[in-house]
């Protein structure tokens, strides 16, 4: 099964000491190099090379009670190659079937291959040139697999080619390390955690303030020469708690910048440090959630979280004509899969939504394509699939959405997620339409899901197309006015095709979850928009029960109080 | 061998001192010990009878360069700690046993850089609490254990020790690193006269932390890491039939004795050399005879055989069939372990061994004990153990060895001492190698010199006895490594060299001389060669 997992990055880090346009030469003469001796070295030449040079500057800071932990600066470059050999309709990375995949090796995910830091034209080109050849060599030991395999396999159910042909691109922009006021920050990060000390409640926390700038060079043989760039600046912290029957509870909030001026005022972040000790003292006296099936409300930011975790994996196109996917949309182009009210696109070309920075943001894909909007469903109807260059019956090109942490290979993957929904309404009459709808239904009360921390869902073949989602802050609505209460332990669970047919109504109030996700091609960085919808049936159930006691002695800060 | 051992530097013996009382993290560290020992109690359990605390400040800075450009360059700072707590008795608790929830030891945190009193002890807190719970469940498990295996008669788990009491001055944060980035281009910038090399790394680390260590008998220690350099080269180059070698060589050096450019260039240009010349190395074939161990090969030799053979004597309780970290040496007091002529010591306390640092100096052990000097094998004779506070049968006191990186302290060597009775010339174990060859009626034997590591494959250097010529040759595995090979040495050198390793993060160093042993099978990897290169390296065409 695969796990899609997606959670906030606390991380960090300026611009490279050589000039991007040396680097990009320097990588299109090895790259030159490169094609004139692997273009005829074997009986399946190399017929499409690609380099991309990513340099990351990265500054992470974390405060825990007034002590800074971690303060550190980090400069590293990481080298990507993709050689292919073969053809087009049939290359080294086409997917190996049947007996033999299970066979395959899968141990070279996440490989990291170190790039020169200085301006060395000579250091880079042996750090590609030592590469290329091991990558030229697997490549041509894959596809020797992948002939034999594509003989004596049945067809495929989708015989699209294994890579598109797309546009040359030449683009040139950098991003340089933010001028950061460091002493200032690490100041703030101290007061901020003091901040903690006030909640004797609170077992573990910490505040975390990164900053990260990343340029990313890419050149291929057909042309292409990219230099992209992206700043991230997140602020962050953390409140966790356990209850006496051994429940562990946290608060996380966090804030997404593209420069220092995007942070709000430390007033503001105190008073949000307030408002989450209180939920957490709130999750604390909570009771155990029973498991229920009715009317709830997923609020915007849940929301969010839940269609790029539930509907948003599931659109990625590799999965269309993957063979041991689920393929849950795969055949339903045209069809209804989500209520129609609803309408899912995805943009990585936005910056920012209603002013708020947008992690999942960016111009071109890590396969040197332009990034486009994709419209995913409208008002309910399935359109398209997010592409990367591996095609798919009736796509048969990219849309600028294959993506990769360094060091594994590119798929489709999410940028900006936005959910719309028509016939919205402000947010106090949704919450009276969740009552009407509890009432209707004869149920004591009703959910409203206020945070989702992220899930799980199986999107592979061989288990149940279904999703677990653990929810953060849940309460209780009375169909008899009684105050709302909070609930504590429960998994939000379902399946895809039921669930988001069952949006009754929407808010007009979207909200923007910025994070990282984790799947196949790594960690990249994700924004999902979503207003607050109405689901008339939703089902929890109880977690898997934690058996850990609080700590038996009350924290030090509590004795100095 | 004697006047290079007369080399050998002491330092000088540890002192008592007052507490720290201005140091925050050892007043957070005394007042959250106070705070534990009188409050701790999980419902009717007694609280832990044992309790220690230490904090190991890591500050420096890990360069890499390659071919005259940084590759990586960072600063390391972090604060790591550990709370040990132990609960039962000292003849019983929960310690030297595999239990099913924490084999890799206690749990540790990140605490706050600058002792941050409130921090610190938060953290000293949460995790004296988590570890006394895991210490309950855990002696509870091995009460049941001894029920099972019907065990009469258990060793003591933590024997009494003096406590050291020590506290050094708190060194400042050493600077340096862009001369330490301009060492490591000047230096990797040498390799670029080597294209036959595919990969070439100069990796320089610096290390000038702290440690305090506090427990609840009332030891204590803060002790300042030296100012250390480590410099390290690797290259790798791939022989005509296609295989990869790779070598390694590094030094170790105090930072204010750190020699200049000139001097790493001139090794890195012989380092490369040598290692470029393995292009062009013969393939192994497989070799029964005499094997002399030089310089790195005799650290590596000495490394198997006679270090891990000594690491934590006291086997743990486990439920498989026999501790697998155990040192083969463990109940073998009194017995031969190694050629008549060899004699090993262990000395915590030498500093440095001409002119090189020694990675394996320390004043206390990880248990707050005083690091002592042992005769651990005399003419061939195992004589003492390396012990950490868990006694064995036939030892019941720690010698200052109990040792530890984020985990349950073991007995790990700090400085061994290899030393012999009688010696040969080190320009003369050549020639007494081709004489047991001719003795033997072998055509060569077989030389090892630069090995990272023996249980790996390696490069050896065939020597002929007809003309005494040397020719490299690539591919070959040890058929067979064991303690063994210790009672095979038929001579020493009478020089020897400084080795530096580590064992779970656990620096200990390695003095030894060039060895013979009698007899050693070598074998041919099985590994299968590569390809060779489809282009040259780019430096050919920037030449």
């Amino acid at each position: 099964m695969k796990q899609l997992l997606c959670a906030v990055l606390l991380a960090l880090p300026a611009r490279p000491a050589l000039c991007g346009g040396d680097i990009l030469n320097a990588m299109s003469k090895e790259l030159d190099r490169s094609l004139s001796a692997y273009g005829k070295a074997e009986d399946a030449p190399l017929y499409f090379l690609s380099y991309q040079m990513t340099d990351d500057r990265r500054w992470s800071l974390s405060a825990e009670l007034g002590g800074i932990n971690q303060d550190d600066m980090s400069h590293e470059r990481y080298l990507d190659i993709d050689a292919r050999v073969g053809s087009p309709e049939l290359d080294n990375t086409h997917q190996v079937k049947g007996a033999a995949a299970m066979s395959g090796d899968h141990g070279d995910e996440g490989r990291h291959f170190l790039a020169p830091l200085e301006d060395d034209e000579t250091a880079l080109r042996a750090s590609l040139w030592r590469q290329t050849e091991e990558e030229f060599k697997k490549a041509q030991e894959k596809y020797t697999k992948v002939k034999t395999n594509h003989a004596v396999t049945a067809d495929e159910e989708d015989g699209s080619p294994d890579f598109s042909q797309e546009k040359p691109e030449k683009s040139f922009r950098e991003v340089e390390f933010p001028k950061l006021d460091r002493p200032q920050w690490r100041a703030r990060l101290e007061r901020l955690s003091r901040e903690m000390r006030r909640y004797p409640f609170i077992y573990s926390t910490d505040v975390n303030f990164s900053v990260s700038a990343q340029n990313r060079y890419y050149v291929n043989s057909e042309g292409s020469r990219i230099a992209s760039g992206n700043v991230y600046i997140t602020l962050g912290y953390r409140l966790g708690s356990r209850t006496d029957d051994g429940m562990e509870l946290e608060r996380y909030k966090s804030y997404e910048g593209l420069s220092e001026q995007d942070f709000p005022s430390e007033a503001r972040v105190i008073a949000d440090i307030a408002a989450s000790a209180a939920e957490l003292k709130a999750l604390l006296d909570a009771p155990v959630a029973e498991p229920y099936s009715g009317p709830a409300i997923l609020r915007n930011r849940a929301a969010a979280v839940f269609f790029h975790e539930i509907f948003g994996h599931r659109v990625e196109g590799q999965r269309q004509k993957d063979e041991f996917s689920g393929k849950t949309f795969a055949d339903k182009v045209g069809g209804e899969i989500v209520s129609p009210l609803i309408s899912v696109a995805d943009d990585p070309t936005l910056k920012r939504f209603n002013g708020l920075a947008l992690r999942g943001w960016y111009d071109y894909d890590d396969e040197g394509v332009r990034a486009r909007r994709v419209e995913i469903a409208e008002n309910g109807v399935l359109r398209a699939f997010l592409m990367s260059r591996s095609p798919i019956n009736g796509f048969p090109q990219s849309n600028g959405h294959g993506r990769r942490e360094p060091g594994y290979d590119a798929v489709a993957r999410m940028g900006n997620t936005i959910v719309s929904a028509k016939a919205a309404v402000p947010y106090p009459r949704l919450r009276e339409m969740l009552i009407e709808e509890i009432k209707r239904r004869g149920k004591p009360y009703g959910l409203v899901f206020e945070d989702i921390a992220g899930g799980n869902t199986n999107t592979s073949v061989f288990g149940a197309q279904a999703f677990t989602v653990i929810p953060k802050l849940v309460y209780r609505v009375y169909a008899d006015g009684s105050p709302d209460e909070a609930v504590r332990g429960v998994d939000l669970i379902g399946t895809p095709l039921t669930v988001f047919t069952k949006i009754t109504a929407a808010a007009d109030d979207p909200a923007v979850f910025n994070g990282s996700c984790g799947a196949e091609s790594g960690w990249v960085p994700v924004s999902a928009v979503s207003p607050s919808l109405l689901v008339s049936e939703m089902e929890v159930q109880k977690v898997v029960k934690m058996h850990e006691r609080p700590p038996l002695i009350p924290p030090p800060s509590a004795e100095a109080q | 061998m004697k006047p290079a051992l007369l080399a050998l530097l002491a330092v000088l013996p540890v002192r008592a001192a007052e507490f720290p009382a201005g140091d925050k993290c050892m007043s957070a560290m005394k007042d959250e010990m106070a705070r534990t020992l009188s409050s701790l109690r999980m419902d009717d359990f007694p609280g832990p009878y044992f309790v220690s605390y230490a904090l190991h400040m890591e500050r420096g800075c890990e360069i890499t360069a390659s071919l005259g450009s940084l590759v990586r360059s960072r600063d390391v700072m972090q604060m790591r700690g550990q709370a040990e707590v132990r609960a039962g008795s000292p003849e019983f608790d929960n310690s030297n046993f595999y239990g099913s929830s924490d084999e890799m030891g206690p749990a540790g945190f990140l605490s706050s850089l600058d002792c941050n009193y409130g921090n610190t002890r938060h953290n000293l807190w949460q995790l004296t609490d988590l570890n006394y719970k895991t210490a309950l469940e855990k002696l509870d498990q091995k009460r049941a254990f001894r029920e099972k295996r019907n065990i009469a008669d258990p060793l003591p788990d933590l024997t009494p020790a003096p406590g050291i009491l020590l506290s050094e001055p708190e060194a400042p944060a050493a600077g340096g690193r862009a001369e330490l980035e301009k060492l490591a281009r000047t230096v990797s910038a040498e390799f670029r006269k080597y294209p036959a090399l595919d990969k070439t790394m100069v990796n320089i680390a610096r290390d000038n932390g702290l440690r305090r260590y506090l427990n609840s008998e009332g030891a204590f220690y803060r002790s300042a890491a030296a100012n250390d350099v480590s410099v390290e080269f690797t290259a790798q180059v791939q022989s005509a039939d296609g295989f990869k070698i790779a070598q390694r060589m590094s030094f170790y050096y105090d930072a204010a004795s750190l020699p200049g450019a000139d001097f790493f260039r001139a090794r890195a240009g012989n380092f490369a050399a040598e290692t470029a010349a393995l292009a062009g190395s013969a393939t192994a074939a497989p070799y029964i005879g005499p094997v002399l161990f030089e310089g790195e090969a005799a650290g590596e030799l000495f490394k198997e055989t006679l270090a891990h053979s000594l690491i934590r004597p006291r086997a743990w309780w486990t439920e498989r069939e026999r501790d697998p970290e155990a040192g083969a040496f463990s109940g073998k007091l009194g017995m031969r372990v190694a050629a008549p002529s060899i004699n090993v010591t262990d000395d915590p306390s030498l500093r440095e061994w001409n002119g090189q640092l020694l990675a394996g100096h320390y004043l206390a052990d990880d248990e707050g004990v005083p690091a002592q000097r042992v005769e651990l094998i005399k003419k061939g004779k195992l004589a003492d153990l390396l012990l950490s506070r868990a006694p064995v049968r036939e030892r019941a006191a720690s010698n200052g060895h109990g040792r530890s990186r984020y985990s349950w302290a073991e007995a790990v060597p700090g400085n061994l001492i290899v030393s012999v009775s009688s010696c040969a010339p080190a320009g003369g174990m050549k020639a007494r190698l081709l004489e047991m060859c001719r003795e033997l009626e072998l055509d060569y034997g077989v030389i090892l010199r630069r090995v990272d590591d023996l249980r790996g494959v390696f490069c050896a250097y065939r020597v002929y006895v007809k003309d005494g010529r040397e020719e490299p040759v690539h591919g070959f595995q040890l058929a067979e490594l064991s303690p063994r090979a210790l009672r095979d040495i038929v001579l020493a050198s009478d020089t020897a060299g400084a080795y530096d390793y580590n064992y779970k993060g656990v620096p200990y160093s390695i003095v030894a001389p060039s060895v013979i042993v009698q007899e050693v099978e070598l074998k041919k990897t099985e590994i299968k060669p590569d390809k060779p290169h489809y282009l040259p390296n780019p430096l050919f065409q920037a030449r």
